[in-house]
């Protein structure tokens, strides 16, 4: 990996210092012909595929340092972090460029339901799977893993999440622990999500209870062990976390020499250090200048996949006048969702479409079931339709008159409270937006930020809210923890909804799961609550003589199969 | 003895100053905004006990005042208070971060007054002669570039010798290569490789500033009676340039510099975030952009006692170089 290239188109740069904005500008290969599909496309799995050599070193820059070492614990739960460990720490399932989960063929050799009442789900570990001290990977790890994501196995343990861990019975070991048998007290649909990381139990025993060595010890100690390809030989504080091959490695791979994550706080700056070969691989939140400028360095490549993220536009129905359901259908039927995207990511990201759907992305499978279906546009709504929206109000009752909207009763509709992100500029040109749009329907929106978008969401402190949600693979927690009665921050509770999302989360048919989520969808298109925007684009840029590297708009990120990458032959 | 007591008194009333200061800074960092706010908008949602613990463990449960005299308390005994990244010693990040700071901060600062002073002596020597004009014209250029923007041209130029040797002589990101060169003159170039470009960025900009500074300071000199004396006493240009004006002219920019350094200090943030080192601004950000209250206070902290030596090592000096300032106070 050190070679040098020619860097002609940035020569320029240094004839003159005024210029220096145009030519960068110039250097691009033109803005907005990244195009993520047909509005939206998934990572592919086979994106970037190619035989590499042995031997070299990559260096992957990293906007964090590493402030806590166990990714499973909340503050350790960070997709920087993850990138990081991925891989050190063994997996038993993957979540996909395609949004697909898939069991790791590395550590697991079948991975399947043994039993659908009590849910019973056997995984079958490789006899050769050890960790880098040589101890075998088993059952011990899964049941530790179990343990401290469970609260009643553990109340003071601190996860990131107890998602369908609490939900288990018990983890036993068979076959000298490599056959792990995990039944649960209640059908659990989402199961696949379950033991993304595992943590190895043999150091968990010489570090206290199951409190101490997850809160404290793994948090706080750099990993010397590892039971995936690589193994962290050097971390320095703030610069670098040096990887070089685990000797004990039971899988393909790895082909590098030494994998270098390089923390580069700025993102900005990655585009100088690519160019210049001091990093191979960066993966930054894509905006319209880093777009342009990375693909303005040669022998660069980069690429644009819509993930996971979705924007959205949120209604509080607990607000008075927003309770109606016709103002609250007006108000999404004057949105017009493609000027949005025009105005903000449609200018690095060609292509972008209309988000159709709340639980499912455009492509999207469960276990093989086409997923997707718009459930939005069918109902009139995101698609800047004044007249219809007009027609709503009118025939509702409602009167438009020198730019006022008044209510059946004959009451002016408030001025309503439009929150975005503090600091997040597509969300404020976002509520810029919707506030002109709506003007046009008599109705006012005040804009105000928010530096706690979390609090804000949750306590329902805002009348309409633009902010985005990072969906799983299996979309089941988080569609009832943002849809249920239990979770919901718009105030919209519908007893039907709930029993769909009970329903979906305690059957094992894939089919039914994306029936139920969709009725689900659907209830909330027609209620009018919330409005998906468009799936948020992942981008990563890496030198166009490595083999492998692709996006990956899961939670695992870019680094999910770091032991394939390598220089091309 | 009159130089220590005037150096006590003014200690004394940078007390008061500091305090207010740190009140005020604490409050507006505290209510700037949720340190946890990442944690609460997860999907699935973080368990309500994990939020609880960390909102204990940074006192954020706490009234804001209650926590200003926890930490006010903490740091009268050499506490710094936890931070929002829960692995890190506020004490020692600060330390290992002000080390990389002042490794270039120093060395540019030193560069930059020699050549401030080179500058500022020929110019006002050959006043309005072509070199004059040259060193005026590039130092306003200078004046007038943004540092980031400065730093951002060097990386273009570093990238292109880069280019045009073939090898990495130049790095843009940066104090060290992760995995250094075996050898040691290898390592000393890779230092040195590193350093070259944010030195150089603050090297221009506080010469430009201070070269200016000396040229007028000399030019003040040089058109006293006393210098005009002992030329026309038939001394040697040379001697009364260098025995009479320069050592005169030399005291106000003494000064300047010293009052200049936490400028400097300050200045670093933009090119440290430029040049990716980590020192203390890179701290500071990062302290900033994840309201980690603590953190910015012991950078803020060590600032203000920086500005306060440094005011002090000033007035000492100036005290000290001119007897007339320790009467007057």
């Amino acid at each position: 990996m050190s070679h040098r290239n020619p860097h002609r188109r940035l020569r320029a740069a240094t004839a003159g210092f005024a210029l220096l904005p145009l030519l960068l500008a110039a250097c691009s290969t033109g803005g907005g012909d990244e195009n993520v599909g047909d509005g939206i496309k998934a990572g592919q799995v086979d994106a970037n595929q190619a035989k590499v050599k042995d031997g070299g070193t990559l260096a992957y820059s990293i906007e964090v340092d590493v402030k806590n070492w166990n990714i499973l614990h909340a503050t350790g739960d960070v997709f920087g972090y993850r990138q990081i460990l991925n891989p050190v720490l063994p997996h038993a399932m993957i979540s996909q460029p395609d949004f697909t989960m898939a069991k790791n063929d590395a550590l697991v050799t079948e991975v399947k339901v043994v039993k659908d009442s009590p849910q019973t789900v056997e995984y079958r570990i490789r006899p050769e799977a050890t960790w880098s001290d040589g101890t075998p990977i088993t059952a011990d790890d899964f049941k530790y893993t179990w343990q401290v994501q469970d609260p009643q196995q553990c109340p003071t343990c601190e996860p990131a999440t107890q998602a369908g861990y609490d939900q288990v019975a018990s983890v036993t070991g068979s076959d000298n622990g490599k056959t792990v048998t995990v039944e649960f007290k209640n059908t659990y649909q989402p199961w696949r999500l379950m033991f993304p990381h595992l943590l190895p139990a043999h150091i968990a025993a010489q570090h206290g209870d199951p409190a101490n060595s997850f809160n404290n010890y793994f948090t706080s100690t750099v990993p010397t062990w590892s039971g995936g390809p690589f193994l962290i030989s050097q971390y320095v504080p703030n610069q670098s976390v040096t990887m070089t091959k685990n000797p004990k490695w039971y899988g393909d791979g790895p082909h590098l020499d030494q994998l270098v994550f390089r923390i580069l706080t700025d993102e900005r700056q990655a585009v100088t250090a690519m160019a210049n070969n001091e990093i191979q691989v960066v993966v930054p939140r894509p905006t319209l200048d880093l777009v342009q400028q990375l693909k303005g360095v040669s022998n660069v490549t980069t690429s644009l996949a819509s993930g996971l993220v979705y924007e959205h536009l949120d209604i509080n129905t607990a607000h008075p006048a927003l309770a109606d359901v016709a103002l609250r259908k007006a108000i999404f039927t004057a949105v017009s969702r493609q000027a949005i995207i025009d105005k903000t990511i449609g200018q690095f990201a060609a292509g972008t479409k209309p988000l159709g759907n709340r639980n499912f992305m455009p492509g999207q499978t469960l276990e093989g079931v086409d997923a997707y279906a718009d459930t939005v546009t069918p109902a009139g709504l995101g698609d800047g339709n004044l007249d219809a929206a007009k027609k709503i109000l009118t025939d509702a009752g409602y009167v438009l008159g020198d730019g006022q909207l008044t209510d059946p009763k004959g009451k002016p509709v408030p001025a309503l409270r439009m929150r975005y992100s503090k600091g997040n500029q597509v969300r404020l040109d976002t509520s810029v937006l919707v506030q002109n749009q709506l003007k046009q329907l008599g109705i006012t929106l005040q804009l105000q930020e928010t530096d706690s978008l979390g609090t804000t969401v949750n306590t329902g402190d805002f009348d309409l809210i633009v902010f985005g949600t990072n969906l799983d693979v299996i979309p089941t927690a988080t569609a009832q923890s943002v849809f249920g009665s239990k979770g919901t921050h718009t105030g919209y509770r519908d007893k039907e909804i709930d029993g769909w999302l009970t329903d979906a989360a305690r059957t094992l048919d894939p089919q039914q799961v994306v029936n139920l989520l969709n009725k689900v969808d659907t209830r909330i298109s027609e209620q009018a609550v919330t409005l998906p925007i468009y799936q948020t684009p992942s981008l990563v840029a890496y030198r166009s003589d490595l083999g492998n590297v692709r996006v990956n708009p899961t939670r695992f990120g870019t680094s999910y199969n770091a032991q394939d990458w390598g220089v091309k032959e | 003895m009159e130089i220590v007591g005037f150096a006590l008194r003014r200690l004394l009333v940078a007390i008061p100053v500091l305090f207010v200061s740190t009140f005020l800074i604490f409050l507006a960092v505290a209510k700037s905004g949720d340190p946890l706010a990442e944690l609460r908008e997860r999907q699935p949602p973080v368990p309500p006990h994990t939020i609880a613990a960390e909102e204990a463990r940074l006192g954020l449960d706490q009234p804001v005042l209650q926590r200003y005299w926890d930490w006010l308390t903490g740091v009268v005994q050499g506490d710094l208070g936890p931070s929002v990244d829960r692995n890190a010693d506020i004490g020692m990040e600060i330390g290992s971060r002000l080390g990389i700071t002042m490794r270039f901060v120093l060395i540019a600062m030193l560069i930059a007054a020699v050549l401030a002073i080179l500058v500022g002596v020929v110019s006002a020597v050959r006043q309005y002669s072509w070199l004059d004009y040259l060193f005026t014209s590039t130092g306003f250029l200078f004046l007038a570039m943004p540092s980031f923007w400065l730093a951002v041209l060097l990386k273009q130029g570093g990238i292109e010798l880069n280019t045009l040797a073939g090898s990495t002589l130049i790095y843009t990101v940066g104090d060290s290569s992760v995995i250094p060169p075996p050898t040691l003159g290898g390592r000393i170039a890779d230092l040195a490789g590193h350093l070259v470009l944010p030195t150089i960025t603050l090297v221009l900009i506080n010469f430009a500033a201070w070269s200016r500074f000396q040229r007028s300071s000399m030019l003040d000199v040089l058109g006293s009676d006393y210098v005009k004396l002992a030329t026309a006493k038939g001394l040697r240009r040379r001697t009364v340039l260098r025995k009479y004006a320069l050592r005169t002219a030399l005291t106000p920019l003494v000064t300047v510099i010293a009052l200049d350094f936490t400028a400097v200090f300050a200045g670093a943030v933009v090119t440290e975030t430029v040049f990716q080192w980590r020192g203390m601004g890179d701290y500071l950000l990062e302290s900033i952009n994840g309201r980690d209250v603590n953190a910015v206070m012991a950078w803020l902290l060590v600032a203000a006692v920086a500005v306060v030596l440094f005011n002090l090592l000033a007035d000492i000096l100036y005290a000290a170089l001119d007897p007339r300032i320790r009467r007057v106070r």
